[in-house]
C-alpha cells in the first residue's frame, strides 16, 4: 500500500503520458490497496425492503429488521444498478496554473482524478456523463455506462482546455436543467468564481435531487504564497498584474484567501453540498480513498 | 522671501566642518535610494490564478506597504547622511546673532600661553596656580567667536608649542589645555616671545583669514621669569610682537605664599669611599618675608630616613645643616634631603645620586720612567696600602691597555707623541665625564700635540690650549688671578703653601683656543708675562687640564751648564694640593654626570665589556621609557632628554648583571624665589588682568561653537538600531 502511494504522488503521474495511463495507474494502485470495495457508496438512497434469498449478499441484509420483526429482508436502493455520475470539469484558463511546488496542473490533476473516477464507476457498470466548462458549457457527453465509454471521456479531457474566464453560477443553472436524471454530480474546479453565484448555481443542482460533490482543487503555492522576491503577478482569466514585494503581502493575501475559503466552505455546508478541498501535491489514491472512506460511512 | 533667505543664510553661517571633505561621503546617500529603484526594476513574473485574492489583499495594503517603505528609505538615507555630516566634524554656534557675528567683523587667531614654570605649582586655597590658570585659559577662550582659531603654548625653557596648526574646536583645546602637567622647570620669556613671533607669522601665512591676533599669558608673573621683560633685547622682541598682535597678561599668582626650598645638598668632602664616613652639607632656604621656626629637615638614604631635625629660619634667609653618612657597601647610592609645609612641594625635596668605590683610582701615564712619580707621591702621600686614592703608573703603551671609564682621572706626565687611537680613545674618555690632566716635558713633541690632540681634530680637539714653542729659561713667577679657578680658590689667603713661589724656570708657552664651544678654556693661573700655566676647559662631560710645565725635575735645559730642571714644582708644597684640587675636580664631574637638573639631558655610557643591548629608564613618577642607542663608536651611548620632573631617574640595563644606574634630576631653585614682577615695566600696548573676576566680568556672551560630532554619532547609532527593529518589525509583519 505504501509503495503503491508512493507511486501515485503527482510527481510520478506527472511523468506518465496520456490519461489513460495516468487513470489506470491510479485506479489500480487503489484497488490493489482495498480490502473491501467502496463502489456501493454511491448508491443514492434506500428505497424499500425485499425478501432475502440464498445467494443474496449478506452484506445488504437489514439486521435491525431482522430483529425487529424476525425476516431476513434485504435493503434495496433506488437506482442501484442505473447510478449516473456527471463529472463537472472546470477547464478555465485559472485551472491551467501550476506553482513552483506542485508537479501537475490544477486541471491536470482534476483531469486524472475525473478519469479514475469515471474508471471506478464504469468498472460498477454505472454511467457516466462529462461536462467541460469556462465561461459556459464546453463540452457534453451524455451517460453511457458502456466500457467503451471510458475512452471517449478521455478523449474529451485531454482535448479540453480554454483561455477563456470561469463564469460558474450560470453554467451551473444551465446544466441542472439539462441533467434530467438524478444523479450523482461531481464538480472539479479551484472555483475562482463569485462563491454567493457559484453556491447558487450547485444549490440548483441539490434542488433537482442530485447528490453534489464539490472537488476544489488548489494548488499549494495558492495556500502558502511562498513567494520572497519581487515579483510581477500577471493575473490569468483578463485579470490585471501587479508588481510587489510578496513578503509585504503574504499575510494580507492568506487573510483574503482562508476568508474566501471559510466562506465558501460554510456555504457548501449550508447548502448539504459535500466539499472536498483537494491540494494538488497531495498523492492521488489517498485523496481517493480517504475521500470515498468517508463518503461510505456516511451513507451507512 | 527675503526673511526666509535671511534666516537660510544664519543656519548655514552657524555651520563650519573640520573635515569638509568628508561631505562628499554624503553623495552615498543616494544608494539606497538606487538600490531600492533597481530592485522595483528587478523582479521575476509569475502567472497567478488566484488574482482577485492578491488583488484585494494588496488594494487594502498598497497604502501600508508604500508608506513602511518610504519610513524606511528614509532612515536608511539618514543613516548615511548623518554618517557623512559626523566624518566632517561639524562644528555648529548657538544661534544668536552675537555669536555668528557678521560676516565682516575679521576671524580671530587666539594663542594661549601658559606658564609652566614650577612656581605655578604653588597652591592657594588648595589649588594649584597651573590649574587656575588652565580655568581661567578655558573661560578666557569663551570670548572666541565661530571660525576663531586657537594654538596653544606652554612658557617653559625650552618653550613648547602644544598646537601650532589652528583649532577650530574649542573642546579640542579644552581637551589639550586639561592634559597639560606642570613641569618642574624654568620659564624661558625670551625662548617663548621667539617662538611667538615665529608661530604667529606662521598662522598668518598659512591662514591669511584669521586677520587678528590676541596673544593671552596665563602666569603668576614670577620675578625669575618676568624680570627678563626690563632686558633691552626682550623689551624689544615684546614691543615687536605688541605690533602684530594684541598682548593681554591674565595674572594668576596673587596672594602671599610662602615657600622655602632645599636649594643645596652636596657632599662636603672632595670624594667619598666605602666605610668612610664622610660629611654632607644641606642647605635650606627660606624664600618668604615670614620667620619660620622649627622648619623641618630630614636626611634619606637609599629610601630610609636616617637623621631629621628642625631649623629656625629668618626671613629670605638659608641655614646650613652637616649630616655625616657612612657608606657599608660600594656601590649606587642615593641621598635626599627634604622638608616640607610651604606652598610649594616641587621644590621641598633635592636629590643626590653618588657612586661609591672601595678606592679612587687615577692612572699615571709617564713618557719616562719616574715622571709622573711626585704625582703618584701626592696622590697618596704616605705610601699607605689601604689609602682612598689608589694611582696606577703605567708607561705610554699602557694607554690604550686599560679600560678609561674605571678611572678618576688621568695623568699623563712628559708624554712625548698620541697616535690617532689615543686620541680617540682620550676623546671619548672626556664625553664620559672623565678627567685628563697633562704634564708637559722636555719629551713634549709640541706639533704632535696639536695635530693629534689640538685644532688637528677639529671638533674632537683635547686640548685647551695651542701649544707653541719653548720658553727661554729664566725664573718665572705666577699671578694666581684673584684664586678665581676652583682648582687654585683653596690657596686663596694660603701666601705659605708656596704656590705664587712655585720655581718654574721653563714652559712651553701656549695660546688657550678661543671658545668655539660652549664653555671657553679657563686660565686658572699664568705668569705674570700672561703665559698660561694651568688652563682648564670643559670637553664633554669631563675636564681637559693642561700644566704648560713639567710634573717631575726630570725635564730639564741641558744648554745650562749645569743643567736647569723645568721645574721643581714637584718637590713645592703647593704641589700636592694642586693635584688633589685637580682630582677634586675630575670626581665632581663624574657627580655632575649623574646629577643634573631638570631639562637636561641623561647621558648613559656602556661602562661593562658585555653586549648592552637594551636601556630603560623609569622616571620618578614611575613610567617606563625604552631608549634608542644614540651612537656606538667607540663606547655604546643612550641619550635620555625626558627629565621633566625632579626626582630619581633608574636606568636599567638590559641584564641584571649589568644592574641599573641612578640619576638624581634637582629643580634650578632660582625659581622658588616667589617674588612678583612689577606689571607696570611691562610695555603699556600690554594689557593686564590681575584677576580671574576681571575675566568674568568681561563680556563672553559669544562662544566657539561646539563640536556636534558626538552628538550626530550619537543620532547615528540610534537611526541603525531604529532601522533594525523597524525592518524586523515591518518583515514580522507582513512575512
Amino acid at each position: 500500500m505504501e509503495n503503491s502511494r508512493k507511486s501515485l504522488d503527482p510527481q510520478t503521474l506527472a511523468n506518465i503520458q496520456g490519461l489513460r495511463l495516468r487513470a489506470r495507474h491510479v485506479v489500480e494502485g487503489y484497488v490493489a490497496g482495498l480490502h473491501r470495495s467502496p463502489y456501493h457508496g454511491f448508491s443514492i438512497e434506500f428505497a424499500e425492503h425485499r425478501e432475502y434469498v440464498p445467494g443474496d449478499d449478506l452484506r445488504y441484509l437489514d439486521w435491525k429488521a431482522l430483529a425487529r420483526t424476525d425476516k431476513l429482508s434485504l435493503k434495496r436502493y433506488e437506482d442501484e444498478t442505473n447510478l449516473i455520475a456527471y463529472v463537472v470539469l472546470d477547464v478555465s484558463e485559472s485551472m491551467q496554473y501550476r506553482g513552483p511546488g506542485a508537479s501537475l496542473s490544477k486541471l491536470e490533476y482534476a483531469q486524472c482524478l475525473a478519469a479514475s473516477l469515471s474508471w471506478l464507476i464504469l468498472q460498477q457498470q454505472d454511467a457516466v456523463s462529462l461536462v467541460t466548462f469556462d465561461e459556459q458549457v464546453q463540452s457534453f457527453l451524455r451517460p453511457a455506462s458502456h466500457p467503451a465509454h471510458l475512452q471517449q471521456l478521455i478523449d474529451v479531457m485531454e482535448s479540453a482546455q480554454s483561455s477563456q474566464k470561469t463564469s460558474m453560477g450560470p453554467v451551473f443553472h444551465d446544466l441542472a436543467e439539462r441533467f434530467s436524471k438524478r444523479g450523482v454530480v461531481m464538480v472539479l474546479s479551484d472555483l475562482f468564481d463569485d462563491p454567493n453565484k457559484l453556491v447558487a448555481g450547485l444549490k440548483h443542482f441539490r434542488h433537482r435531487q442530485h447528490d453534489v460533490i464539490v472537488f476544489h482543487l488548489l494548488d499549494p503555492a495558492e495556500l502558502e504564497f511562498p513567494f520572497d522576491q519581487p515579483t510581477m503577478f500577471q493575473g490569468l482569466e483578463q485579470l490585471p498584474e501587479v508588481v510587489t514585494d510578496p513578503r509585504a503581502l503574504r499575510r494580507a493575501y492568506l487573510q483574503e484567501f482562508d476568508s474566501y475559503l471559510k466562506q465558501l466552505g460554510q456555504q457548501c455546508l449550508a447548502a448539504g453540498l459535500d466539499y472536498q478541498q483537494i491540494r494538488t501535491d497531495a498523492p492521488m489514491d489517498v485523496t481517493l480513498f480517504n475521500y470515498l472512506k468517508n463518503r461510505s460511512r456516511q451513507l451507512r | 522671501m527675503v526673511s526666509m533667505v535671511f534666516a537660510g543664510d544664519r543656519l548655514l553661517a552657524i555651520w563650519t566642518f573640520g573635515s569638509s571633505g568628508m561631505l562628499l561621503w554624503g553623495v552615498a546617500a543616494l544608494l539606497p535610494i538606487a538600490i531600492h529603484l533597481w530592485s522595483r526594476r528587478k523582479y521575476s513574473r509569475v502567472s497567478w490564478a488566484a488574482m482577485e485574492y492578491l488583488l484585494a489583499a494588496f488594494q487594502k495594503q498598497a497604502r501600508r506597504i508604500r508608506l513602511e517603505q518610504w519610513v524606511l528609505l528614509t532612515l536608511r538615507v539618514m543613516i548615511l547622511l548623518l554618517l557623512a555630516l559626523a566624518l566632517a566634524d561639524p562644528i555648529v554656534s548657538r544661534l544668536s546673532a552675537t555669536t555668528t557675528g557678521s560676516p565682516q567683523e575679521p576671524r580671530r587667531h587666539f594663542v594661549l600661553v601658559l606658564d609652566g614654570s614650577y612656581s605655578m605649582g604653588v597652591k592657594q586655597g588648595g589649588v594649584a596656580r597651573f590649574q587656575t590658570a588652565k580655568d581661567v585659559a578655558g573661560k578666557w577662550l569663551r570670548r572666541a567667536r565661530q571660525g576663531d582659531g586657537v594654538t596653544l603654548v606652554m612658557m617653559t625653557n625650552p618653550p613648547q608649542v602644544v598646537i601650532r596648526t589652528p583649532a577650530f574646536d574649542v573642546e579640542d583645546v579644552l581637551q589639550e589645555i586639561k592634559a597639560l602637567q606642570l613641569s618642574h622647570g624654568r620659564a624661558s620669556l625670551e625662548g617663548t616671545l621667539t617662538e611667538l613671533s615665529q608661530l604667529v607669522n606662521q598662522v598668518r601665512q598659512e591662514q591669511p583669514r584669521l586677520e587678528e591676533t590676541v596673544i593671552g599669558f596665563f602666569t603668576d608673573m614670577g620675578e625669575t621669569t618676568w624680570q627678563a621683560a626690563t632686558d633691552r633685547r626682550v623689551l624689544e622682541q615684546l614691543n615687536q610682537l605688541t605690533e602684530i598682535a594684541r598682548l593681554e597678561v591674565i595674572d594668576v599668582g596673587g596672594g602671599d605664599a610662602v615657600n622655602t626650598a632645599i636649594t643645596r645638598c652636596e657632599l662636603a668632602s672632595d670624594w667619598i669611599t666605602v666605610r668612610q664616613e664622610v660629611p654632607w652639607e644641606a642647605e635650606i632656604q627660606n624664600f618668604s618675608s615670614r620667620a619660620l621656626k622649627g622648619q623641618p629637615i630630614e636626611f634619606w638614604v637609599d629610601g630610609q630616613r636616617i637623621h631629621q631635625q628642625r631649623v629656625d629660619l629668618e626671613p629670605n634667609s638659608h641655614a646650613v645643616i652637616n649630616y655625616r653618612v657612612r657608606f657599608d657597601r660600594p656601590g649606587e647610592h642615593q641621598v635626599e634631603v627634604r622638608t616640607s609645609g610651604d606652598a610649594l612641594a616641587i621644590d621641598d625635596r633635592r636629590w643626590v645620586s653618588v657612586q661609591v668605590q672601595e678606592t679612587i683610582d687615577v692612572l699615571c701615564v709617564e713618557g719616562r720612567p719616574g715622571a709622573a712619580r711626585y704625582v703618584e707621591l701626592s696622590l697618596n702621600p704616605g705610601n699607605v696600602r689601604q689609602a682612598q686614592i689608589h694611582a696606577e703608573v703605567v708607561s705610554e703603551s699602557g694607554l690604550l691597555e686599560r679600560e678609561l671609564s674605571r678611572y678618576a682621572a688621568v695623568f699623563l706626565c712628559n708624554v712625548g707623541r698620541f697616535s690617532l687611537e689615543e686620541a680617540n680613545v682620550l676623546y671619548e674618555y672626556l664625553q664620559g665625564a672623565g678627567t685628563v690632566i697633562f704634564f708637559l716635558g722636555d719629551l713634549v713633541e709640541v706639533g704632535d700635540y696639536n695635530e693629534y690632540l689640538g685644532s688637528g681634530r677639529k671638533d674632537r680637539r683635547i686640548l685647551p690650549v695651542e701649544l707653541l714653542e719653548l720658553a727661554p729659561t729664566a725664573t718665572y713667577r705666577l699671578d694666581p688671578l684673584d684664586y678665581q679657578h676652583p682648582i687654585v680658590a683653596p690657596f686663596r689667603g694660603q701666601v705659605r703653601s708656596g704656590l705664587l713661589t712655585s720655581p718654574i724656570s721653563r714652559y712651553i708657552r701656549a695660546k688657550p683656543y678661543t671658545a668655539e664651544r660652549q664653555a671657553a678654556p679657563n686660565v686658572a693661573l699664568r705668569f705674570f708675562n700672561s703665559d698660561p700655566v694651568l688652563v682648564e676647559e670643559q670637553i664633554g662631560r669631563g675636564h681637559s687640564i693642561v700644566f704648560t710645565t713639567a710634573a717631575s725635575s726630570q725635564s730639564k735645559d741641558l744648554s745650562q751648564d749645569p743643567a736647569v730642571p723645568w721645574s721643581d714644582l714637584g718637590t713645592w708644597p703647593s704641589f700636592l694640593p694642586l693635584v688633589q684640587e685637580t682630582l677634586a675636580m675630575a670626581v665632581r664631574a663624574q657627580e655632575q654626570a649623574r646629577n643634573v637638573q631638570v631639562g637636561q639631558l641623561l647621558e648613559i655610557r656602556q661602562q661593562t665589556a658585555g653586549q648592552l643591548e637594551r636601556v630603560e629608564v623609569v622616571n620618578p613618577r614611575g613610567d617606563s621609557e625604552r631608549l634608542a642607542l644614540h651612537h656606538t663608536a667607540p663606547a655604546k651611548v643612550w641619550w635620555y632628554e625626558g627629565t621633566s620632573l625632579s626626582g630619581l631617574y633608574e636606568a636599567r640595563f638590559g641584564s641584571a648583571a649589568d644592574g641599573s644606574r641612578w640619576f638624581a634630576v634637582n629643580v634650578d631653585t632660582r625659581e622658588s624665589d616667589l617674588t612678583r614682577s612689577d606689571v607696570t615695566l611691562l610695555p603699556d600696548q600690554i594689557e593686564v588682568a590681575d584677576s580671574e573676576a576681571e575675566i568674568n566680568s568681561a563680556d563672553f556672551s559669544t562662544s566657539l561653537g561646539r563640536p556636534i560630532y558626538r552628538y550626530l554619532l550619537a543620532g547615528l547609532l540610534g537611526l541603525l538600531f531604529t532601522e533594525s527593529f523597524y525592518a524586523f518589525y515591518v518583515g514580522r509583519a507582513t512575512g
